[in-house]
Order: C-alpha cells, then structure tokens, then sequence
C-alpha cells in the first residue's frame, strides 16, 4: 500500500495588515421608503368616547410621528349600525356618542383616508374577559437581586389571553421650597430694580402622570387553568424617584383572542433593544386590516374589541421603606450655582434657573467678582417643571 | 474506518465507520458585564455495510444497509470571566438515529445506454432523553396551546418517520465526445438546517426531526449535456436541475434566533423551489490551465399557513437564505517553466438576501421598527481575486522530501466583502451595519513538504 502524505507549513510566514475583521456604517442605496398606514383601534366595553388613532411611518432618520389627518373612520356593527368618529385632534379619532362593545356582535372598522383610498378591517367579536380579583403593590426583590416594589396582579379566567397597559401617577415635591421669586420690577420711581417677589403659582407639589410604553401580555394554557397569579405589571426599584412621596397606578387589562396576542407578541420580540442577545428573526408583522383596492398593500396595525377591566392602587414612600436615604428627588441636578455680578441678568432672566437664596459670598478667590444671589436649576424650585401643580380629579391623599 | 473484502470475482464488499464533530463557538466581550461564550456542537457516528455484485455483463447490484445516529447540542451559554452575570443556560441534547436499506441496479443497456435505478427505504428514530411539548391541534404552536409535556428516557424512541427514496439515472453517449445525463431522486431529511442572517455573526444550526418537526421531503431532477474537445483537453458542461421541497423549516417573524428553548414554536413549515442552470469549461492539459464555471441558481421558499399570523410574504416564494443568482468561478494556473507557475483564482457571488428596517413608527406607547419583506434586500455583492505564484524545488529524483515555496496575495482587490450586515439601536437611531474579514489584501509565503 502506498500511503502518501502531504505535509504542508512547516513553516508559514503570514504577514497581516489588519486580521481583525472591521465593522463599518452601511447605506442601502436601493430603498425607496414608502410610507405605510398605521392604525391602532382597541374598542371596549366600557360605556364612553372610544378612541381610534391613525397615524403614518416615517422615514428612519425622522424622530417625530407623523399622524394621519383628514380621514373618515366609523365601526359598523353585523346589523348596519355605523358608529362615526370625529377627529379631535390630529389622528385621534373619537366617536361622536359613547358606546360599549356588545358581547356576540361583529364590528369592521372601516377608514377612508383623505386621499380616498379605503381600508376595512376583518370583523371582530368582543372577546369577554374576567375583573382584576388583586392588584398589589408589595416591597420584593426581582430574579437578578434588583430591590424594589412590584405592582402584581391576580386574575381569573375567561380569557387565555390579556394585554395590559396602565398609566401611572406620582407626587412630586421640589427639593427646595422657595418662596420667593427673583425678578427686575419697576419701582415707584421708575427704576428698574432686582427684587424678590412673592411667587405667583404653587411650586412645591406637583403631580405627573406616565403611561407604559411596554407592551406587556400575559397567556395561559390548559395546563395553567386561566388563572393569573402574582403576574408582574411594573416594578419599580428602590430609589425611583417616582415612589419618593406618593404612588397611584391605574391598570387597564384588555382581554385580546389568540391573533391579538400574536401581533403584540411579535411587536414585543420586535421591539428594538439594546441587547446583542436577543436576535430576532424580523419581517413584517401582519394586522387584521387590508386596503380594499390593494389587498397586498401593507397595512400595520390591529383592530381588538376587548372586554376590559381595570384597577388603581395607591401607596405611599412610607408603607415600603422606613429610611430616608433611598428617597430621591424627580429634580436630579441641583448643584447650587453663584453667578458673578456680569452674568447675573443672564440668570435672572434664564427660564432654567431659579433663585434660590441671597447670601453673602464666602471669602475665596473668584475669577469675577461673585453676586450675593445663588440660584438652582428650575426644576429643584418648580416642580411644574416635570407635571401640574393640580392634583388630578381622581387623586386622593391619605 | 473502513474494511473492504471481496469474495468472489463477481461480489465484493465493504464496512465502513465514520464519527465526524462539528461546533461553533462565539465569544463576547465587551466592556459590560455582559460577556459569555456561547456554542454548538453535533456529533454523527455513522456505520454502512456496502455489498457489490456482478450478475452478469448487464448488471450490477449494489445493495446494503447503514446507519447513522446523531447527537446534538443545540446550545449552551456560559459566563465568560469572574465579573459576567450572565445566567448559564444549556438547551437539553438531542440524539436521532436514521437506519436504512437499499438496493440498486446499475444496467448497460449497450455500449451506449447506461441506467442506474435504485431505492432505498429509511427510517429514522427521533430518540430521548428529552421533553417534548404536546401542542393542542388546529392551533398554531405558542406556549398557549401547550396541552401537556411528555418526558422519555436515554434513548426511548419519541417518534418515528420514514419512506421510501427512489433514485433513477441514466446516461446516453450520443458520441464519445458527447454524452447527455438525467437523473431523478426523491429523498427524506431527517436534520433540518436553519440558518440567520440578522446578526453580527450569522451561524447555521442544525435540528433533529422530532415530535413537532417533520422531515423534509424532495424530489429533485437534472439533466446534462457533456461534451469534450480536442481529445479530452477540453471538457464542457452545461447541468440544469429543479427540485421541489416540502417541510422546509425556518422562522417565524418575531422569532428568537439565539439559544431557543422551544424552536418548534418559533418555526414554520414550508415549501421550497430551486431550480439552476450551470455552466462549466475545464481545461486539463497544457501550459494554461484550469476552469472557468458559472451557474445560475435561484433557491426559493414558501411559508403560507392557515394561521394568519404564520403567513411569511403573503404566502408566496421569496428568495430563500441560501439564494445566489450568479456564482462565478475562475481557476487559472501558468506553467511558465519546470519550476515556477502562476495561479489566480476569481470568485463572484450575488450578496446574500437580507430583511432590512425601512420605516418606523409609533404603536402602543413607544417608536417601533417597520421592516421590509422578508428577504426582500441583498447585501452587497462578493467577489475577490487572488493571485499566487509558486516556485518549486529542484527535482531530482533521490531526495528525500520535495519542497516548494508559494508566495500569494489574499483578495488582491482588497474588497471588504461584507459577511454580514445588521443592525444596531444607537439613541433612538437605526443604524445599518456591515461587518467583514479579511478587508485587505493578505500577503503570505508558504513553504510546503512533501513526503
């Protein structure tokens, strides 16, 4: 037998000019963007103004949206009926009379854009779901050690499917109750003079509220019965300055059937992160509305009828912790700032700043000759700010 | 290894066993805690049994039995480093064993008429330890259909699947110079590819079929025309073949590409079309030679589902990862003397097709990310020469090794072929990137023994 071998490189001399791979910004030259329809529709079953918002997609460098003017929008139900919504504001539509979804009817949305190109949804049927039995607010700490307090939730049956959205609403104290505000007033003779004047509006309270801007969905199975138990809404960590005084959410829970919860699923895994684990495979998420002259032109959105039901909780900075050191103000900044007699105008009349006390310069070097003001960023004074100095209609202190 | 024996001058036989390994790593570092390596790893012992037997001047018979077993480790992550709080994660192995038996008969009609018919029955053996999810029918797969979870032991068979595979082929010599070939196969895959082209680092895995997952079956034709110049110094080709694919797996919109748990959930079963047409001259002899090939080759696939939310492209083919309409291929070598020779070797390729962001827009509180059709874009074209000139030792013929040096330049045009374009989160922005190897044109001197 003759074994050949082949030994190649003993020695091999490789010279490199730049063996890591490189990673460089790339323009796809043949894209033409088109802009597509974007229709998001959630009708209830809660007697009121429902809402419906039309708005376009924009092109990826553009960071503003882009709403859908102009546009005719009306649910018909299985019997005729038409349901009209007038535009209230650009691309949000709300119905003319209020109305709550009927269990057992069929709706179809159908929009007629400005430009006379018509869309009909496929019709949808309320899907029923169940009340919130719990929702709670309880001191925990997450899977990865975070400390904080989670807003979790019970819940039973009817529906294998929900989504949830909520709005919260936070009190939000200044760090620094000022009284006094520092302006140039014209004097009885007719000078202009530096003076403090009494402040014109409340700045010490104030209340701001954010909605979710997650997608978050919960499903069950046959093995799981339906039933919801200590389902997570929103955790906030220990420190949020959200949870400093006083903490109200209000939890919506929209019962969604299974096509539903696949589009708002796929949105979620879709959704752009940050992270280099999470790959997803993308492509285009497919909604329940067609364009009626163009089937195959891409429409995004969904139109859900859903049984809802919703909850709010308040707590307090006191019912969790008992120390003060993890509380932290909505104001992050709030380095106090001396200006020098030059720029003291600049500051006086700078909507950002707000004065904060009048005191005699400490002895040091000074480039320029220092002012006896010392003022803070606006909002460490003024906490209209981050929200309204009005607490909201449903607010209650205890 | 393999072991051969004949037995008479009419039957001969052979045994053959192979192992082969193959595994990927992908390393991540980076300057958050975030830095784990990450793998995958499959492992095929194979074992056939090959008998040969002359009936008579006409026929042939070739018939046997293998087997192969597979073992898969889909995926595992690691922390890499003391301060990475990555969570460890190993997605439970996989092992499958495809059996078979075939019979085939190769006929010479006459001197001019070949045949070659055979069929070959497989059957493969989806095979635990594992769990495997029962999903409820009429439903997409998705954690809410789950109707219970099955465990089974090492080796305790979880579902079988298996058919018969027909294979015919024939080949005419219309003149010693020119031959024409057609042939037709049917065949079952029992491991399914499935590859992602989003990220940094595109990797193909390979899945078992099992409880959730079919095989996939094709029939596949193609038909030839050879022909021969100038007594063999030149050998041309030109191959057309179509082949048509059911139970083609790949992922659904929304899919987790990395480390999935529950694939079967994050796949769908599709049709698949390819058909090619390839061209090819080769030149054997002389001071120049070589060959120069090209070929045109669409590879499509279909995912249409009943479930809207499974329809990929509104149910109709698109071009599927592996489509690349034009591939070119030059080899060239020059003898200039006994000892010096030059080589070049030119590739293009058509860029692989990609699905791009192409909009965004605001949905449920926050900016979301419209993007195109699935593989509607390609990254850019790939094409690269290189150029290499050898310089042989001398040739006497008592020496003990032969020796001979290569000098060559790696992608003389220094083209930074992209390897993957992807895309990145930067404030808000989206930003496409490409990554490539190899930017530059690489010098390297090699020196070669040979026993």
């Amino acid at each position: 037998m003759n074994i050949k071998k082949s030994i190649i490189a003993g020695i091999l001399f490789c010279i490199v000019l730049q063996l890591n791979g490189c990673v460089e910004p790339y323009e796809f030259e043949e894209v033409t963007y088109k802009e597509m329809l974007v229709i998001e529709a959630v009708i209830t079953d809660e007697f009121s103004h429902q809402e419906i918002n039309l708005s376009t997609t924009f092109p990826l460098p553009i960071q503003v949206p882009d709403p859908e003017t102009g546009a005719s929008v009306r649910i018909v139900d299985e019997n005729q009926n038409v349901i009209v919504f007038e535009e209230q504001d650009p691309g949000q539509y709300v119905s003319r009379s209020e109305f709550a979804a009927q269990p057992g009817k069929e709706y179809t949305l159908e929009i007629v854009t400005s430009q006379g190109e018509a869309y009909s949804s496929r019709p949808q049927q309320l899907v029923e779901g169940s009340r919130i039995d719990n929702l709670n607010a309880t001191r925990t700490k997450k899977g990865d050690g975070t400390d904080g307090v989670a807003i979790v939730l019970d819940s039973e049956g009817k529906s294998p499917f929900y989504r949830y959205a909520f709005k919260e609403t936070f009190k939000i104290v200044s760090p620094f109750a000022i009284l006094k505000d520092l302006k140039y007033i014209t004097n009885d003779e007719g000078d202009i003079v530096l003076a403090q004047v009494a402040k014109t509006k409340k700045e010490l309270i104030c209340y701001r509220t954010e909605a979710s801007d997650k997608i978050i969905l919960s499903s069950s199975n046959a093995l799981t019965e339906n039933r919801l138990e200590n389902f997570l809404i929103r955790f906030l960590e220990t420190g949020d300055p959200r949870i400093s005084y006083r903490y109200s959410i209000l939890v919506k829970q929209y019962a969604i059937d299974s096509e539903a919860y696949a589009f708002y699923s796929t949105l979620k895994d879709l959704s752009v992160s940050e992270s280099v684990f999470s790959q997803s495979q993308p492509g285009f998420i497919r909604g329940n509305i067609f364009s009626i002259d163009n089937p195959d032109e891409k429409v995004i959105g969904f139109f859900s009828v859903s049984s809802v039901a919703s909850e709010r909780i308040f707590f307090d900075y006191l019912d969790f912790y008992d120390q003060f050191y993890n509380r932290n103000p909505f104001a992050t900044n709030c380095t106090k700032i001396r200006p020098s007699v030059i720029h003291l105008p600049r500051y006086v009349r700078d909507e950002n700043y707000k004065f904060y006390e009048k005191s005699t310069p400490p002895p040091g070097n000074y480039l320029r000759k220092p002012s006896d003001y010392v003022f803070v960023p606006a909002g460490c004074v003024d906490c209209t700010v981050f929200g309204s100095n009005v607490p909201p209609e449903f607010w209650v202190d205890e | 290894m393999e072991y051969s024996h004949t037995f008479n001058d009419r039957s001969n036989g052979s045994i053959l066993f192979s192992n082969s390994n193959y595994k990927f790593n992908i390393d991540y570092e980076s300057q958050f805690a975030n830095n784990f390596t990450s793998g995958y790893n499959i492992n095929e012992s194979a074992l056939k049994v090959n008998l040969n037997y002359d009936l008579n001047e006409k026929n042939t018979f070739t018939y046997g039995i293998s087997s192969k077993l597979y073992m898969v480790d889909p995926g595992f992550i690691e922390p890499l480093g003391s301060e990475s709080i990555v969570n460890p994660v190993r997605i439970p192995e996989e092992k499958g064993l495809e059996s078979a038996v075939y019979f085939s008969d190769e006929f010479k009609f006459n001197e001019k008429l070949l045949f070659n018919a055979g069929i070959r029955y497989s059957i493969y053996a989806a095979l635990g330890s594992g769990i495997q999810t029962i999903y409820a029918e009429g439903q997409p797969k998705s954690e809410a259909s789950i109707i219970g979870v099955e465990e089974y032991g090492n080796f305790e068979v979880i579902e079988t699947y298996g058919g018969p595979e027909v294979r015919i082929s024939g080949r005419y010599l219309i003149t010693p110079d020119l031959s024409v070939k057609a042939s037709y196969n049917s065949l079952y895959q029992y491991i399914h590819t499935l590859t992602n082209n989003t990220t940094i680092s595109p990797t193909d895995t390979y899945k078992l079929s099992n409880l959730n997952i079919e095989p996939k079956r094709a029939h596949h034709f193609s038909l030839g025309f050879y022909r021969n110049f100038n007594q063999n110094m030149y050998e041309t080709s030109i191959v057309g073949y179509f082949r048509k694919s059911k139970n083609i797996i790949d992922f659904k919109v929304g899919a987790d590409l990395f480390l999935n748990q529950n694939i079967e959930r994050d796949i769908l079963s599709g049709e698949g079309r390819s058909y090619g047409i390839e061209f090819l001259i080769k030149k054997t002899e002389g001071k120049l030679n070589g060959w120069l090939g090209y070929s045109y080759s669409r590879s499509m696939l279909k995912l249409d589902s009943e479930f809207e939310q499974e329809i990929v492209n509104n149910g109709e083919y698109f071009p599927s990862n592996f489509d690349k309409p034009h591939d070119l291929s030059l080899v060239a070598n020059y003898k200039l003397t006994q000892r010096f020779s030059f080589s070049a070797n030119f590739i293009y390729q058509t860029g692989r097709p990609v699905t791009i962001p192409i909009g965004k827009y605001f949905y449920a509180g926050s900016e979301q990310v419209v993007y195109s059709d699935r593989n509607e874009f390609r990254i850019p074209d790939y094409y690269r020469l290189d150029l290499s000139f050898n310089v042989e030792g001398n040739h006497r013929i008592d020496k003990l090794a032969h020796s001979f040096w290569t000098i060559s330049v790696y992608n003389v045009l220094g083209r930074n072929n992209p390897y993957s374009v992807f895309f990145v989160n930067r404030d808000g922005e989206i930003q496409a990137m490409k990554s490539s190897i190899f930017a530059v044109p690489i010098p390297t001197i090699t020196y070669n023994l040979k026993f």
